[in-house]
């Protein structure tokens, strides 16, 4: 089996008017490419969701795609933003936990770009190629991914970063740090989660600290924010440490 | 005539004017009979491959309205299809319609593309007329991928069964049965009330400027063919390959006003858009391959348009560079260089520049099939061609005959916007005289209803395409593949799933077998998904209970060399369909009931042609004017350039008519006070009451909402030392002294700056549009009143681009005696004042000198800027980011409409203007705000954003996030408007809570979609 070529699965979000349109030119148009992405089509870019991407990667896909509208020539005037927006965390992300960024990408492809998708998509696939199968551990990074991008505190922020630009006096880099400190934060509160859950019982500092591998000091940060959110409780002590467990809602 | 055939409306040309006035109209209510002469619509925006200033994708925009107007019910294609006479009055046209034959049935035909492959012409002889020759095609064709029809076409002039009688091919390969070789000529007669001439225009072919070289040398080519090298779907697929050897090109020149603004060397008028489309080429070419280096030889750069002079500077800090120089002359070198001679205006000194490929600003010209239209219809055409207009200023769409109206290329050259606004404005003009058409309630049998603990069971119908799809892979083993995925209950295979017989076929098999959800495994769901929507509803199924699997697009066409992975990914995406099918659910369009008035807010030419113009359609006005009187900016104006028409004239005649209509009333001394509502409701309420206002009902209630606030004066203070003399004065004050005749007899010299404080670096960047003219007719003016008087006009680039509006500029500047003078950027005039003594120096480019004047006067042209704040926010519609001008929905195909539905703009309130474009504008804008009026009642999407209460926690992120206003915070929670959603999905995907649902694109079906994809599940 290992001279057989790697055939990789690719999953495409198309948005209607552009992308989806672009492929439907480059096959008027006879242009041959990879057969290995399946269309996923939504009316806009701004339809897709991390989630959809993630789930993509937990069912097996090898990669990922989102296709949308140039700037400026969205449908719906400016959903490729927000889909834009959205793929630069989600980069930053799978670069922050080691997940081959380039299995994922967002690209533009217009109406009339039908050599232009073919490209894309024969790019794409010889790149997700180079990359190979999904490596060992991949689903549990990625499940850890979407629990801190489908948790609120990032989605709100997330979500406010138009208004926030909108309304002036934010610096875009300023506001996209912030947001990606969030997203790592969130990473880390799910990892701890995870720990719990795991464990089964509440939980000291360093033992957050051993079995997630994130810093002790980092870990009280997190014990800080989220027993003053009512998130984390108290609940005893172990050798000198108090015990920490999820607050029942 | 019966009443109903009053309402049936002659369009002729199907550009995107007549593409415009079409669907205005059938949305109305009117029968369109939309007749085109080449085989498919779309016209010249369809071969464009961007649009200036936005670089917008051309063939994106226009497509979705080819496919509205391709499918509307109210509109009757012909193409191909010429008008050949028209006899009657307005109201009662009898019009002759000669059908060409195509050789092709057009209800049979699939536009496979099976006979194109086959024909056995030889590709290379044969240029295609899409292409303007850059390409070519066989002699059976479809001009372009996305043609609407789409179908093919035979040319008899090189099919080989018409010259030898011998081939016939394409008939035996046509599983569709669709060639007709005995097809005949066939002469209809329509009935219509009214008639739109929206022709368009031709290109110049411009082998008369033998100088330039078109037509001797390879690489000389119009810009028009440009066009076609750089569109993505064009002959080179967008690689910029010069004619000769297919060179990519290092250095290339634009050369313009090739044919035009000279009566000598081609027409005397201004062709108004190729410096736009120039710089547009150019900057778009540089940024797509930074290693090439555009040049643009021109005299004036017409950047007169709304964000054209930003685009014009972004080219030029882009790298374009422009040359202000008259090339002389133009010879090939070796190896089919061409060498370019020209005076450089600067120095005068004739230089010499090499360049691999030269692009001609070839200008627009009346089409070739005026001459013979204008004997058919009965009108006039003016002396350049075009159709005549019966006023230029103030009745640019009416032709010299009642009932037949014109818009767009068709009266003279124009941009896109521009001709879009004709288009609606031709056909406000035609609701104008005709009744208005009853609506017919469309008679459906009643939908099946569906419990929610239905089992799906679902049809698959696979279509072979002819041979396009059977022909690359195992239909019938795509088909049992489909049988045994759960829940599919049938599974057929079809020839064609379009035509009409496999409709019947469809919908027998959904009666016999009970079938509930749908899936079509064809082509692309953005041709085809509608077709089959209407098929399965014509039966009771809802139509949202259909879903497409685009197996020949996606598969057999991009895998023709791999039959089987072609039929591997087909089960796959036959398998994600009926994976999503499971989970459809029946939807429905909200609806709203419209109220039969609108509100115009401004009462300057363009407020008052637009109530008017909506009046005499029977529709309740009310007018708000925040000043005392009728009129706005044209209460400050002499005369209407580019004609002697007096302003005052103008403003009497449209506030006679204004008091004479009994449907306006008019609120003067008014500013409103809120706007609440969306479309079909607003809610309008105003402070400073008029007294007539308290006879009302209050609020006013309207459906909808034109903004016409106009734009007013700015400031000029410290302008060129405006404020510190009186010599120093505005266009606007010398219009108030020559109307009270109070300008000084004894002056002697005068000077006229333009562009004060506009055409900014920082501040106002943008061109005042109105200024040029408004210094040359001033200019005439004044010379008229004093012929001794020495005046001097000191511009930057003369932008008279309008119609006779550069025939005026050579009036002026031959026949007046005035001197006009020309200053760049960075050599500004400089004004001085000493002691009560003004003094002006500016240097002169031509004679390479510093002049002096101490002037009696020196005349400031200072632009307007918009108002656009306090409205804006009422009805929340968004601003331009330059000069506080209202920013439409789409700065070409769209510029009267607002991404918010219900709300309209027009005039100067959008971009300064000239009386015409304003009229022009304003008109159009009621055309617009009439739709949903004569709808009564309007339908939203079907697809529309649904909040769960429950979960949402009023955050407001889904309000900022929607461009249509559609969501609002109500008592803490989030409402979404079914009526403004457009169905984008934008704010689900970042709603925190995941509290918004986007029915048709639920995050489950998405999600069976995928598993279906990756393999894992959703079926066998």
């Amino acid at each position: 089996m290992a001279d057989e070529k790697f055939e990789p699965k690719i999953v495409a979000f198309t948005c209607n008017w552009c992308s989806y349109a672009g492929a439907d030119l480059a096959g008027t148009s006879r242009i041959q490419y990879a057969p290995n992405m399946r269309i996923i089509r939504v009316m806009c870019s701004g339809r897709v969701e991390p989630n959809f991407i993630l789930e993509a990667f937990q069912q097996g896909a090898d990669g990922v795609c989102v296709l949308g509208c140039h700037f400026g020539d969205c449908h719906y005037i400016s959903g490729n933003y927000e889909a834009n927006r959205r793929m630069e965390l989600l980069t930053k992300l799978f670069k922050h936990m080691g997940l081959d960024e380039g299995r994922i990408m967002i690209e533009w492809v217009s109406a009339s770009e039908g050599e232009r998708f073919s490209q894309v998509v024969n790019k794409f696939t010889e790149q997700v190629r180079e990359l190979g199968p999904l490596p060992e551990g991949y689903a549990d990074k990625i499940a850890l991914l979407r629990g801190a991008i489908e948790g609120e505190r990032l989605r709100i922020v997330l979500g406010s970063t138009k208004r926030a630009f909108d309304s002036g006096g934010v610096e875009e880099e300023k506001y996209n740090n912030a947001l990606f400190d969030i997203a790592r934060d969130e990473i880390d509160r799910v990892k701890m989660f995870k720990a719990l859950d795991k464990a089964d019982a509440p939980l000291t500092v360093p033992q957050f600290s051993e079995m997630t591998g994130i810093p002790k000091m980092t870990i009280w940060r997190h014990v800080l924010s989220m027993t003053r959110k009512n998130i984390l409780e108290a609940v005893g002590e172990e050798h000198h440490y108090m015990l920490y467990q999820r607050r029942a809602v | 005539m019966s009443k109903e055939k009053k309402t049936n409306v002659l369009v002729i040309g199907a550009g995107i004017t007549g593409i415009q006035s079409s669907l205005d109209l059938a949305d109305k209510g009117y029968r369109v009979y939309l007749v085109e002469k080449s085989p498919s619509i779309g016209g010249s925006m369809a071969k464009l491959d961007k649009t200036f200033p936005t670089n917008d994708c051309s063939m994106c925009t226009l497509a979705p309205k080819m496919v509205e107007t391709s499918r509307h019910p109210n509109i009757e294609l012909l193409t191909y299809s010429e008008v050949v006479g028209l006899e009657g009055t307005a109201g009662n046209f009898k019009a002759k319609i000669k059908k060409k034959p195509r050789y092709v049935i057009e209800e049979k035909c699939t536009g496979c593309g099976d006979c194109i492959e086959k024909c056995p012409t030889k590709k290379q002889n044969i240029p295609s007329e899409f292409d303007h020759g850059m390409g070519t095609r066989k002699a059976i064709y479809i001009p372009f991928e996305q043609a609407s029809p789409l179908v093919a076409t035979i040319d008899t002039e090189n099919c080989l069964h018409f010259k030898t009688g011998k081939c016939g091919i394409c008939q035996k390969v046509c599983l569709a049965e669709a060639i007709d070789f005995e097809q005949k000529e066939e002469i209809i007669e329509v009935d219509v009330g009214a008639v739109i001439v929206a022709t368009g225009f031709d290109v110049l072919a411009p082998t008369m400027r033998t100088e330039y070289g078109y037509g001797k040398y390879k690489n000389v080519i119009t810009a028009i063919e440009y066009e076609r090298l750089m569109s993505a779907s064009g002959p080179t697929r967008g690689h910029i390959e010069r004619p000769s050897d297919g060179k990519k090109p290092e250095k290339i020149a634009w050369i313009q006003c090739v044919g035009s603004r000279s009566g000598r060397l081609g027409n005397p008028y201004c062709s108004r858009v190729c410096c736009m489309y120039a710089t547009k080429e150019a900057l778009v070419t540089k940024e797509h391959d930074p290693d090439i280096q555009p040049y643009i030889f021109y005299m004036d750069l017409r950047a007169y348009g709304k964000e054209f002079e930003e685009y014009y500077q972004k080219a030029d800090s882009t790298g374009v560079k422009y040359v202000r120089a008259r090339p002389a002359e133009v010879f090939e070198t070796d190896g089919g260089d061409i060498m370019i001679r020209y005076e450089d205006t600067y120095t005068g000194e004739i230089k010499e520049e090499k360049f691999d490929l030269l692009v001609l600003s070839s200008a627009i010209v009346p089409s070739k099939s005026n001459a013979e239209l204008s004997e058919s219809l009965g009108i006039e055409l003016d002396e350049n061609g075009f159709f005549k207009e019966c006023n230029v200023v103030s009745d640019p769409m009416e032709s010299s005959k009642p009932g037949v109206f014109l818009a767009g290329c068709s009266q003279s050259p124009k941009d896109i916007p521009d001709s879009v606004a004709q288009g609606s404005g031709a056909a406000a003009m035609v609701m104008d005289i005709l009744p208005k058409p009853e609506i017919k309630p469309v008679q459906q049998i009643a939908e099946k209803v569906m419990q929610s603990d239905e089992e799906p069971r679902i049809g698959v119908f696979i279509c072979m395409c002819g041979k396009n799809i059977a022909g690359y892979m195992d239909v019938d083993k795509l088909s049992e593949f489909a049988l045994s995925l759960p829940n599919v209950s049938h599974s057929e295979i079809l020839m064609f799933a379009c035509s009409q017989d496999a409709q019947g076929k469809i919908k027998k098999a959904i009666e016999s077998k009970d079938l509930n959800r749908v899936v079509v495994a064809a082509c692309t769901p953005r041709t085809h998904e509608g077709l089959f929507q209407d098929t399965i509803r014509e039966i009771g199924l809802n139509k949202y209970l259909f879903e497409m699997a685009n197996i020949r697009n996606q598969c057999s066409w991009v895998h023709s060399t791999d039959p089987e992975k072609a039929l591997e990914k087909a089960k796959e995406l036959v398998k994600m369909s009926v994976a999503k099918a499971r989970l459809l659910e029946p939807l429905s369009q909200g609806q709203i009931e419209v109220e039969g008035s609108a509100l115009v807010i401004g009462g300057g030419v363009s407020g008052m042609s637009t109530a008017l113009a909506l009046a005499e359609a029977g529709i309740k006005v009310y007018l708000v004017e925040k000043k005392d009187k009728l009129g706005g900016m044209l209460n400050n104006l002499t005369t209407l350039y580019p004609s002697d028409v007096k302003a005052q004239d103008v403003v009497d005649k449209l506030v006679d008519e204004m008091q004479k209509n009994k449907n306006i009333d008019v609120l003067l001394n008014t500013e409103i006070e809120e706007i609440k509502g969306y479309i079909g409701n607003f809610e309008v309420e105003v402070k400073e009451q008029d007294p007539l206002y308290k006879n009302f009902e209050e609020p006013l209630k309207v459906g909808t909402v034109v903004i016409a606030t106009g734009a007013e004066l700015i400031d000029p203070a410290g302008i060129y030392g405006y404020g510190s003399s009186p010599k120093i004065i505005t266009q606007y004050e010398l219009e108030e002294m020559l109307k009270k005749g109070s300008f000084p007899k004894d002056a002697k010299e005068v000077l006229f700056i333009s562009c004060a404080g506009a055409r900014e670096d920082k501040g106002r960047t943008y061109c005042c549009r109105v200024g040029c003219g408004t210094m040359l007719r001033n200019a005439k003016a004044l010379k008229k009143l004093n012929p001794d008087l020495n005046l001097f006009v000191l511009f930057r680039d003369m932008r008279s681009f309008g119609k006779r509006e550069e025939e005026y500029y050579v009036d002026v500047q031959q026949n007046y005696g005035v001197k006009f003078l020309r200053y760049e950027k960075d050599q500004k005039p400089e004004v001085s004042v000493d002691n009560g003594v003004v003094t002006l120096r500016v240097h002169d480019m031509l004679l390479g000198d510093d002049l002096e004047f101490k002037p009696d006067l020196v005349v400031l042209t200072t632009p307007t800027e918009g108002q656009a704040n306090d409205i804006a926010m009422m009805l929340k519609v968004p601003t331009s980011k330059n000069g506080g001008f209202f920013l439409e929905a789409h700065a070409k195909i769209r510029p009267l409409d607002f991404a918010t539905d219900g709300v309209y703009v027009c005039g100067s309130a959008h971009f300064p203007k000239g009386v015409a474009d304003a009229v022009a504008q304003a008109i159009g804008a009621a055309s617009r705000a009439a739709v949903p009026i004569f709808e009564r009642i309007v339908k939203g999407e079907a697809i529309v954003s649904d909040v769960d209460q429950e979960k949402c926690i009023g955050c407001g992120i889904c309000v900022s996030i929607c461009p249509y206003g559609a969501m609002a915070l109500d008592d803490g929670k989030s409402q979404s408007n079914k009526a403004l959603c457009k169905g984008c999905g934008t704010c689900a995907s970042a709603c925190p809570m995941f509290a918004i649902k986007m029915p048709h694109f639920t995050d489950g079906q998405i999600f069976e979609q995928i598993k279906a994809a990756i393999g894992k599940s959703g079926g066998a």
